[in-house]
């Protein structure tokens, strides 16, 4: 009987044993996949999942398969917040990709360092996003940070010779994270900021502003919306009594269907200046054409300007082999251990850059004002650089 | 009667229960039908209240949904979900300016996805835990609208999209429904109360406060209807008072109505009774009259009569007729019962008498013919099975035979339920029947042959005969039964017999004649047959034969008979002997006058005169006495006629008077005439046998008078038959001696022989007299005295005049001679040599041709070119006689111009016929020979100056 029970044991042991060895490592998306930013949210899990494809073909991370988990927040801070509530639960996390909403990111903190979970971001610029409160901290970036983007934005109204610009902001904590950067660029720059408006998520209209805005003389509208406010704007713009000013955009517009919403021959006609950190056709290194090739098999989508919020493919991406790099560095899988070793990876060749090193312990940011470039709408709506 | 109630009061007594009850049921059943209907208006009102107040929580409920949702699309609160740093700036703020309802205490919450209130005004001070998470599933995890009414208050939920999710909630408690809804202006309370039937709104809360219990059972008796209605109940209840005020004022017009209904009910049925009554009143009124005359009588139609009561009214009266008739009849049956002769009981099978009749009780009142008795017959009869004669006989000796019958006596059904009794009283029918056995045993057992023939028509059968007639003719009796007495008649049966028995049968007469029969044998019998009708009922219907073997008295009655016409032939012979002889005397005696008379036209001298004189007078003696036994052998011979022609009476006797006038005076006694003729000088008879009876009486009265006088008179006498001539010829003669007076008018008879030695004649004048007198309807007396005188009577009928033209045969003055008449040719046709020379010598003036016989005469007719105006005819002529040669003339033989000449016959026999026998041979006149030259210049100047003047 005894000798039964032992052999019974031992079986379950190994099964068990087996059954662990076998388990992926998940890493898991909280993104908008079905609100107003889900162009970003599909290019960020396309990164992750052309990432982990590579990083399983090379046999995984310890032995162990990468699996990807997606959690639609949809925007929304709180569903973000009960996200992370439950992937806190979650067995074998990794880590946990961010989406392109800093109010959500914003909102997740407390979650995220309460359970001690690694975020990487890879599109909300939110500065406060990094240069949060928290330690250690647990928030890893490949993205743009407000704080640099204003400076970019500004410096771009100042090289178009700009002198008075109009700022449309939506109101969160990402506008009100851009109106500090820009406020204090544009002081820097010497560039006035002739009108400040705001817009609601959801808002319709916004001639009033629109209207506010002309008055003000402004020469050019820095405009920091999601796609679906960043549209209004635009077409409030074009409705408003034939003065085009020229806009020069965060990149929120990029991570959803704004293309669609304006319209193609509204795109064209509009100087419309986005900031972006990625672009086929700007990066030119062997990791970005072999993303490029992957992407294309993978996803049948050959035209490398038509990419959809391609910056999401490139950070999510070259983040999820940082992880992967720093978890067979640390030869572990808990927070810690990966945060550690992501704060001490080596020089990294990735899509978007070379990274040398990414992250240290003090600098949680990977790209700054350096790794931004402006692009504007071609005729078929995809941004194409702005070569200066 | 006037005790009793009206037929209207009656009328109302038996109509108004049923009608109160009628019009009961009827506003009972108007009532409920107004309830029911109204019920249905109510509960449609109810319902009506209810869909008003169910449209008017959703429309505020959905209004408050719309306007969140509005809310809810707002920019600002969207913004809120994404914006948690800074939401807290503004939020606040834009709540507060938010009213969703008049209520200032509304509690509003703004959720997030998971239901987390972001903020919320008002809310757990007063949401009660019940409601404050109901509504997240169906409004976050659906996306639906929510709400919800409960007795703790209303809950509304409207998710927030981002996108197309609901990242939250705006969530609104109210606490009261009021709130939402206006006061409903309605009479009728609505509730809206949960499964509990606790009340969570009430539109009338100080009834019924929201939030307690609604006990149904306390509004039981509420108008109410009820509607689930979002798991809860909403109803919407009225007191019956207020639900149906809308029909309240049915209920006096119903009341009118019932009292309308009434007072019509009572009109109707005061003119309806008194419709009726005037009806009744009519036939009561017809009954009086029917009444009081005992005849159906018509009652009179009342004004505006309904054609039902007429109806009535008119078989009332059919009724009232019929009934009348019936009592009639009824009456007249009870009179033809009490008027039968016969006893009529009717009793039932227990032997009770049920009817009878008077004839009954008369019986009863003298025999003793109780119930007992008639029991009795009728046992009687029943056994007997035959009607039973009784006799009886009442206290007085009187007997009394009744014949009876019995017969059943049966209902309709034709069962028996008793007997009729009948009695006859035969008494006289079998005291006839036992003379009628008598009567037939008489005639049975009688010696003459007795039989009964029955008259059909023209045959008669004999339906009787007794057993002397079978014992005579040697026929049975029932062979002689059913034949008629011909079956007596053989060949030698007299036919003219047997015509005249058949002729007394047709004419009804009785006849009795001896005839000769046939036995059975065929031997003959002579019977005397008496044929006797028998009247019944005023016709002859029988005739009663009684036959006797009279063989004996006929063979001594044809003896008898055979000597009688021996006798009787023998004085023909003799009259015929006479008569032939007279006209054989009177031919040569006609020969002697004419030549007298031919020599007294000749030249003469005074002796030869005296000798002609005498010869003449002679001559008329012997022609007297010739005519007088012509006449007595024609009266004799029975062929004297008596003629019927018109004629002057007074002419005629003034004539006679005159004949004898002379002499009278020559006698030197006078002739007085009286005649009373009453205006009758016209008469209808036979003037020359009136002047042959007078002239005889007068002849004979003037021959025995020597002195005195002869007196005729002449009287007549209008009777029934006619004219009664009454004569008397009286004279102052030798009269008659009384023993001869009866023996006068005997033939060949004086008073005696010395009378004819004294006075002469032949003895016949008398008898001819008389005979004539009875030939013309009368007869002649005679009363004498011997050498007084006798009185001669006679009478004799005459017949009035139907006109008052009279022959001119006397009065006519009638030419003296045939030669004073103008010249006429005449053919004279005579075989007699003396006759033809005295006709030509009286004729002498005319051209007369003669022929021998007719076959000359006719020869000469046709022969001779002149035209003869006359044919005197001889009548009895050789070779052709006078009638043949007459019936040639007429037929053409002697040519057509003689078709019509007169033929004046000349004969010699007047005899009785000779005229009529002349007229039919075809003459037109005749006279008698020896003729005189009057009558010849008589039918001259008749015939041939009339057929003279025609040419």
């Amino acid at each position: 009987m005894k000798k039964h029970y032992l052999y019974v044991s031992l079986i379950l042991l190994c099964l068990s044993a087996t059954a662990r060895a076998a388990q992926p490592l998940n890493i898991a998306i909280d993104a908008d996949f079905s609100s107003v930013a889900v162009e970003g949210g599909n290019a960020i899990y396309q990164g992750v999942q052309l990432a982990v494809d590579e990083i399983n073909a090379q046999g995984g991370v310890m032995g162990r398969p990468l699996a990807i988990k997606k959690m639609d927040h949809r925007g929304i801070p709180v569903r973000g917040i009960t996200n992370i509530k439950r992937l806190a639960k979650q067995k074998n996390l990794l880590a946990v990709v961010g989406g392109i909403h800093t109010p959500v990111a914003l909102a997740e903190l407390p979650a995220i360092h309460e359970n001690n979970l690694l975020y990487l971001g890879a599109w909300a610029a939110g500065t406060g996003v990094v240069s949060n409160d928290y330690s250690p901290n647990n928030v890893f970036r490949v993205s743009i940070r407000d704080s640099e983007a204003g400076q970019v934005l500004i410096q771009h109204a100042k090289s178009r010779g700009f002198t008075d610009v109009a700022l449309a902001l939506e109101r969160t904590g990402w506008g009100r994270s851009n109106l500090e950067s820009l406020t204090r660029a544009a002081e820097k720059a010497g560039i006035t900021i002739t009108k400040t408006t705001w817009i609601n998520w959801q808002q319709q209209t916004f001639s009033e502003d629109m209207k506010a805005i002309v008055e003000s003389n402004a020469q050019a509208i820095i405009l920091v919306t999601n796609a679906p406010e960043g549209a209004v704007i635009v077409n409030a713009l074009n409705d408003s009594q034939g003065n085009k000013l020229p806009v020069i955009a965060h990149w929120g517009i990029a991570g959803g269907d704004f293309a669609q919403r304006v319209g193609t021959r509204l795109l064209e006609q509009m100087d419309i200046a986005v900031i972006q950190t990625f672009s086929f056709l700007h990066q030119k290194n062997p990791i970005a054409a072999k993303l490029l090739e992957k992407y294309s098999a993978k996803f049948g989508n050959t035209d490398a300007a038509a990419i959809p919020a391609v910056v999401g493919v490139a950070h999510a991406y070259d983040l999820v082999h940082m992880l992967a790099r720093a978890a067979r560095q640390a030869g572990a899988t808990d927070t810690d251990s990966l945060r550690t070793a992501l704060e001490s990876l080596p020089a990294f060749d990735g899509a978007v850059k070379q990274y040398n090193p990414a992250f240290t312990e003090k600098r949680h940011d990977a790209l700054w004002a350096d790794d931004y470039f402006m692009a504007s709408y071609n005729k078929d709506g995809n941004l194409i650089p702005i070569t200066r | 009667m006037s005790g009793r109630p009206s037929l209207a009061r009656l009328l109302q007594k038996a109509l108004f229960p049923k009608l109160l009850a009628s019009l009961l049921f009827i506003c009972l059943f108007i009532s409920s039908a107004v309830l029911y209907f109204a019920k249905d208006q109510v509960a449609s009102t109810q319902r009506a209240h209810i869909e008003n107040l169910r449209a008017d929580i959703d429309y505020s409920l959905r209004d408050t949904l719309l306007l969140m949702e509005s809310i809810a699309a707002n920019d600002l609160l969207t913004n809120s979900l994404v914006d948690l740093e800074q939401r807290d700036t503004y939020l606040p703020l834009f709540f507060r300016t938010l009213r969703l309802t008049r209520s200032n205490t509304d509690s509003l919450g703004l959720f997030d996805f998971s239901g987390e209130p972001i903020i919320t005004n008002y809310w757990n001070s007063q949401v009660p835990e019940s409601l404050s998470s109901r509504w997240q599933k169906p409004t976050l995890a659906q996306g639906r609208r929510y709400w919800e009414i409960t007795e703790n208050g209303v809950i509304l939920a409207v998710p927030v999209f981002i996108g197309s999710s609901a990242e939250g909630a705006l969530v609104l408690y109210i606490k009261n429904l009021d709130e939402l809804i206006y006061n409903r202006e309605t009479r009728s309370t609505q509730l809206i109360v949960n499964e509990q039937n606790r009340v969570v709104y009430s539109s009338a809360p100080t009834q019924l406060a929201p939030g307690s219990i609604f006990n149904k059972t306390d509004y039981e008796h509420w108008v109410s209807y009820s509607k689930s209605w979002q798991g809860l109940n909403v109803i919407s209840m009225s007191s019956v008072a207020t639900a149906y005020q809308s029909v309240l004022w049915l209920i006096p017009v119903v009341i009118i109505c019932i009292v309308a209904t009434i007072l019509v009910g009572l009109y109707a049925v005061n003119r309806s009774a008194a419709m009726t009554a005037s009806t009744l009143q009519s036939l009561y009124e017809s009954i009086l009259v029917s009444m009081e005359r005992k005849t159906a009588a018509r009652s009179v139609a009342p004004d505006n009569e309904a054609r039902e009561l007429a109806v009535i009214r008119e078989a009332f009266d059919n009724l009232t007729s019929n009934l009348m008739a019936i009592t009639l009849s009824n009456r007249q049956f009870s009179n033809v019962i009490d008027s039968l002769e016969e006893m009529l009981i009717v009793m039932n099978n227990d032997g009770n008498i049920i009817m009878a009749n008077h004839r009954y009780d008369t019986v009863l009142k003298d025999h003793k013919l109780d119930q007992k008795a008639l029991e009795n017959i009728c046992q009687r009869l029943k056994i007997e099975q035959a009607p039973v004669d009784m006799h009886y006989k009442n206290a007085n000796g009187q007997s009394l035979v009744l014949k009876w019958t019995l017969l059943p006596f049966y209902n309709e059904a034709r069962d028996v339920i008793g007997s009729i009794l009948v009695a006859n009283d035969v008494t006289s029918q079998r005291k006839l029947e036992d003379r009628i056995h008598l009567v037939t045993q008489a005639m049975e057992n009688a010696t003459v042959s007795i039989a009964i023939a029955q008259i059909t028509g023209q045959s008669s059968e004999i339906v009787y005969s007794n057993s002397h007639f079978s014992a005579l003719s040697g026929f049975e009796k029932s062979h002689i039964t059913g034949n008629s007495l011909l079956m007596l008649c053989g060949e030698n049966t007299e036919k003219e017999k047997i015509a005249a028995i058949a002729h007394a049968i047709d004419t009804g007469k009785s006849i009795d004649t001896t005839m000769l029969f046939y036995k059975k044998n065929s031997a003959s019998f002579y019977a005397r047959t008496v044929l006797t009708p028998v009247q019944l009922k005023g016709k002859v219907t029988h005739y009663a034969i009684f036959i006797q073997d009279v063989t004996e008295q006929e063979q001594t009655r044809e003896y008898l008979e055979d000597a009688r016409y021996r006798a009787e032939e023998s004085a023909r012979m003799k009259s015929n002997f006479l008569a032939s002889m007279s006209h054989e005397v009177r031919t040569p005696l006609h020969g002697i006058s004419g030549t007298l008379q031919l020599l007294e036209d000749s030249q003469l001298d005074t002796r030869q005169t005296q000798y002609l004189n005498l010869a003449m007078q002679s001559m008329n003696n012997l022609q007297h006495i010739v005519d007088d036994i012509l006449d007595f052998s024609k009266i004799e011979a029975g062929q004297l006629n008596i003629e019927h022609t018109h004629f002057n009476l007074a002419l005629l006797l003034d004539s006679i008077c005159e004949q004898y006038q002379a002499n009278c005076q020559a006698k030197g006694i006078r002739l007085v005439m009286n005649k009373v003729l009453q205006d009758h000088e016209q008469v209808i008879g036979d003037p020359v046998r009136l002047r042959q009876i007078l002239g005889n009486l007068l002849s004979n009265a003037v021959k025995f008078t020597s002195h005195g006088e002869v007196a005729m008179t002449i009287r007549l006498q209008p009777q029934a038959s006619g004219l009664q001539l009454f004569g008397e010829v009286s004279d102052s003669g030798i009269g008659i001696a009384s023993d001869k007076v009866q023996h006068i008018f005997e033939v060949f008879t004086q008073e005696d022989s010395t009378t004819t030695r004294r006075f002469g004649g032949t003895g016949l004048g008398l008898a001819i007299t008389r005979q004539l007198c009875q030939l013309c309807g009368g007869d002649i007396h005679v009363s004498s005295v011997k050498g007084k005188g006798s009185t001669f009577n006679f009478v004799i009928m005459l017949q009035q005049a139907t006109n008052h033209k009279a022959t001119e045969q006397i009065t006519r003055p009638a030419p003296q001679t045939p030669n004073e008449l103008p010249p006429a040719k005449i053919l004279l046709v005579e075989d007699n040599e003396i006759n033809q020379l005295i006709a030509k010598e009286n004729l002498a003036s005319h051209k007369v041709i003669t022929a021998v016989n007719g076959k000359q005469a006719i020869s000469a007719l046709k022969q001779m070119k002149a035209q003869f105006d006359l044919i005197l005819m001889d009548c009895h002529m050789p070779e052709m006689d006078g009638f043949e040669a007459t019936q040639r003339i007429r037929n053409g033989e002697a040519g057509d111009r003689y078709l019509n000449i007169p033929i004046v016959a000349l004969t010699a026999n007047a005899m009785k016929g000779d005229r009529e026998i002349c007229v039919a041979a075809g003459m037109d006149d005749y006279i008698a020979k020896p003729f005189t030259q009057e009558e010849l210049a008589r039918v001259i100047g008749e015939w041939a100056q009339a057929s003279l003047s025609s040419y």
